[in-house]
């Protein structure tokens, strides 16, 4: 834990810029939920959300949705900056996405509805819980990123460095033992078995494509010890650097597929945030025009 | 730690101008399911049946008609304008219901007249669409001064809220001095008692009558729907006990006459008007004596052309001989059943005035109840309504629990409020909305067979109904 957090704990992504939106959306909130209450209480048979109040919670909890889903928009065209920081609308993003659950629950009087409105709210609950996680993963990866891996490079540059990895072990192992496809009669026993070792085991899990590279050929422990092994046989005593390099360049492509498993959790949720926003999108039209009509 | 130099020598830098290498399949995840979100509701929407676009189920009486909203949503499109206007703006207006529904008003002093829809809510997933909730009763009955017209004082309780906690008590007994105006004398202790009541039936001449232990199914039968109680008929229910038998007394002493007094004696007097009464045991005298009359008495058949006496319009049947002899029985006869105790007295009470010698028995007055405000009905509790039904295991005296004491025929025996509490309260898991018991509309004319539903589209209908429907047609 305290690797994952550090010793004064997290870099928060909630960090104290939020308190006045977590207030604010509280307050809200308990009044919204408490003004609901009294008139639900007072209105026979209970409101629905098809009256006056239901109608209205049902418009604020869109308007909510509309802002949450602004976001997209906005960094889709940055001249909309001068309608407050990304930060600024991240913030309303999350808070405002909440409070739209509270007050979408207190339109649809706390019932789940037709079949419609069920799959309105199915997509809304993973929409916010994705989103909720989306948010878990914003909030711990970074800092594990900054802790966990070395050699952090930019995502986007991930397959070139892999592919920078490969031609420069490929090199490394040319210089040892010869151009690939060499014979390799009347070369050392050290070099015969690296060139193997190489071409069977550490070259394919080099090239492998992202995270399919295989972490346990390339495991510290595994290739150290080979190394150190092949480094002792003749023809490779004194070759230490350059296994040394070899063994490096396995330790950074061990990294990357680290840091591309954990961009695959920090990113990955919003495979699923996104399209079922679309989805929210196209079942809250077919929802409003319907329930407006009858 | 990163190796600055080396980092630089491998980054590519011109990654920015590629395009990314996540955000292409995320707009292609993203497009194809807010395609396939479309697709669904277009499906969705093409499928027959319109359930995708309804809250809830239609109620079963209206599950006919499932497919044509616009049969009750006779005014689309207005739904959104509740948010400016208020929720009186409804898509469905009375009159939808009232095609098919009477729904009269509820009362004349209502000081506001709510919609149909407002109490009555489909698509809830309610079992019963007339199953409303209480605040519709009590958003007015929590203050009815402040909700009755401006000229008028309302008749009931002012404030109620709930059964359980603030009902008033019944408005029978809320009246001072409620009694059953039933003139029938009835003690209802004495017909209960453990070792039973007497019968008319004797095992043997001289032997103690048979004795029948009854209880309250004896007497009190439930009506056709099981809500209430049946009329007490004597021919049905105390006749078995209480006959109508005389004895003729001053008959001669030969075994004939004894035999014909006997068989008078065991032929009870009809269960009917004092004059009728009369007439009937006249005619069963002068039937049953007319052979031993001829033979002993003397009596001399009328020629078929006697006279016609002076002011009637037909010659007379009995000879004057014959005549005075019934009467002189008669008056006997009437004597006893008349005037003693053990004869109509016993359980009827004789107005003052007498008509040609014979009491006028008062009105019996056996199903009539008559409460102040409400005057004279049929039942005890006219504003509510009562299953006995619903009732049936449980002992009837832990509802009517003075019964087994009663002495008095004017004893309103009826259960107070709190009774009906101890067990209708939410506590008890037991109902005790206002509609378990009230009605908001008053019955009245029903509406005639309308016969507008021509046609009966299946896949609207319940099963249940479609196997009604079947189960007719066969």
């Amino acid at each position: 834990v305290k690797s994952l957090f550090g010793a004064r704990g997290p870099a928060l992504l909630l960090d104290s810029k939020h308190k006045t939106w977590l207030v604010v959306t509280i307050v809200v909130g308990g009044i919204s939920w408490g003004v609901y209450a009294v008139w639900d209480a007072g209105t026979p048979g209970g409101s629905t959300g098809g009256s006056r109040i239901g109608l209205l919670y049902g418009l604020l909890g869109a308007g909510c949705m509309v802002f949450a889903g602004l976001l997209s928009a906005l960094r889709r065209f940055p001249r909309w900056g001068m309608l407050g920081s990304r930060q600024w609308w991240l913030r309303g993003h999350i808070w405002l996405g909440l409070l739209s659950v509270l007050f979408i629950f207190c339109h649809a009087n706390y019932r789940f509805g037709g079949p419609i409105e069920i799959a309105l709210w199915l997509v809304l609950a993973l929409t916010v819980l994705s989103g909720g996680f989306g948010l878990l993963m914003q909030h711990v990866l970074p800092r594990l990123l900054g802790t966990q891996i070395d050699n952090e490079v930019p995502f986007e540059q991930i397959p070139h460095v892999c592919l920078e990895l490969l031609r420069k072990s490929d090199k490394l192992v040319e210089l040892l033992c010869g151009q690939e496809y060499a014979p390799t009669e009347g070369l050392p026993a050290g070099k015969r078995q690296l060139r193997a070792y190489y071409e069977e085991q550490l070259r394919p899990a080099l090239a492998a494509k992202g995270r399919s590279a295989d972490t346990l050929i390339l495991s510290g422990m595994n290739v150290a010890a080979k190394i150190k092994q092949l480094g002792q046989l003749p023809g490779l005593e004194a070759s230490g650097k350059e296994l040394a390099d070899l063994e490096s360049n396995c330790k950074k492509r061990r990294a990357l597929v680290e840091q591309e498993r954990l961009h695959a959790w920090l990113h990955g949720w919003l495979f699923v945030h996104i399209p079922l926003s679309a989805a929210l999108l196209v079942l809250g039209m077919v929802h409003v025009v319907s329930a407006l009509y009858f | 730690m990163v190796e600055e130099k080396s980092l630089a020598d491998r980054l590519d830098i011109d990654y920015v101008r590629r395009p990314s290498r996540l955000r292409p399949w995320r707009w292609r995840v993203t497009l194809g399911v807010f395609g396939l979100t479309i697709l669904a509701w277009a499906v969705g929407h093409l499928w027959p049946g319109k359930r995708l676009y309804q809250a809830g189920p239609v109620s079963a009486p209206h599950a006919w008609f499932n497919e044509d909203c616009a049969r009750c949503h006779d005014r689309p499109g207005r739904t959104g304008l509740r948010l400016f206007l208020g929720d009186e703006i409804r898509a469905v207006s009375d009159q939808a219901c009232t095609s098919c529904h009477q729904g009269p008003a509820h009362n004349h002093k209502q000081a506001t007249q709510p919609a149909c829809a407002t109490c009555h809510r489909e698509h809830t997933r309610s079992t019963s669409l007339v199953r409303v909730a209480n605040e519709h009763c009590t958003s007015c009955h929590r203050n009815l001064e402040a909700n009755v017209l401006s000229d008028g004082t309302p008749s009931f309780h002012n404030c109620v809220t709930d059964f359980a906690h603030n009902h008033p008590e019944f408005g029978l007994w809320r009246s001072v001095g409620v009694k059953d105006p039933g003139t029938i004398r009835f003690n209802h202790a004495v017909h209960l008692v453990e070792e039973g009541v007497y019968t008319s039936t004797r095992v043997e001449p001289g032997v103690e009558r048979v004795r029948r232990k009854l209880d309250c199914q004896s007497c009190h039968e439930r009506d056709a729907t099981g809500r209430y109680m049946q009329p007490i008929r004597y021919e049905k229910h105390c006749a078995e006990c209480h006959l109508l038998s005389v004895q003729l007394t001053g008959l001669p002493a030969d075994s004939e006459a004894r035999r014909l007094g006997e068989a008078f004696a065991n032929e009870p007097a009809p269960h009917q008007p004092p004059p009728v009464v009369r007439a009937v045991l006249r005619d069963r005298l002068l039937q049953q004596f007319a052979a031993y009359g001829r033979e002993k008495l003397g009596w001399q058949p009328l020629p078929d052309d006697a006279p016609v006496p002076p002011g009637q319009r037909h010659p007379p049947v009995v000879s004057k001989h014959q005549a005075d002899w019934v009467h002189a029985q008669l008056v006997e006869v009437e004597r006893v059943l008349f005037n003693l105790d053990g004869g109509c007295r016993y359980c009827h009470a004789y107005e003052e005035k007498r008509i040609e010698g014979l009491p006028q028995v008062k009105a019996a007055r056996i199903n009539e109840r008559e409460l102040p405000l409400v005057g004279v009905t049929s039942r005890w509790l006219p504003h509510s309504r009562f299953s006995h039904e619903t009732h049936r295991t449980f002992d009837c005296l832990l509802c009517h629990e003075h019964t087994k004491s009663s002495k008095e025929t004017s004893d309103a025996l009826l259960p107070r409020v709190e009774t009906c509490q101890q067990c209708h309260q939410p506590a008890a898991n037991v109902r005790s909305d206002c509609v378990l018991c009230h009605t908001y509309h008053p019955g009245g004319a029903k509406h005639a067979y309308l016969g507008t539903l021509s046609r009966v589209d299946r896949t609207a209908c319940p099963q249940a109904m479609i196997a009604r429907l079947n189960d007719s047609k066969r």
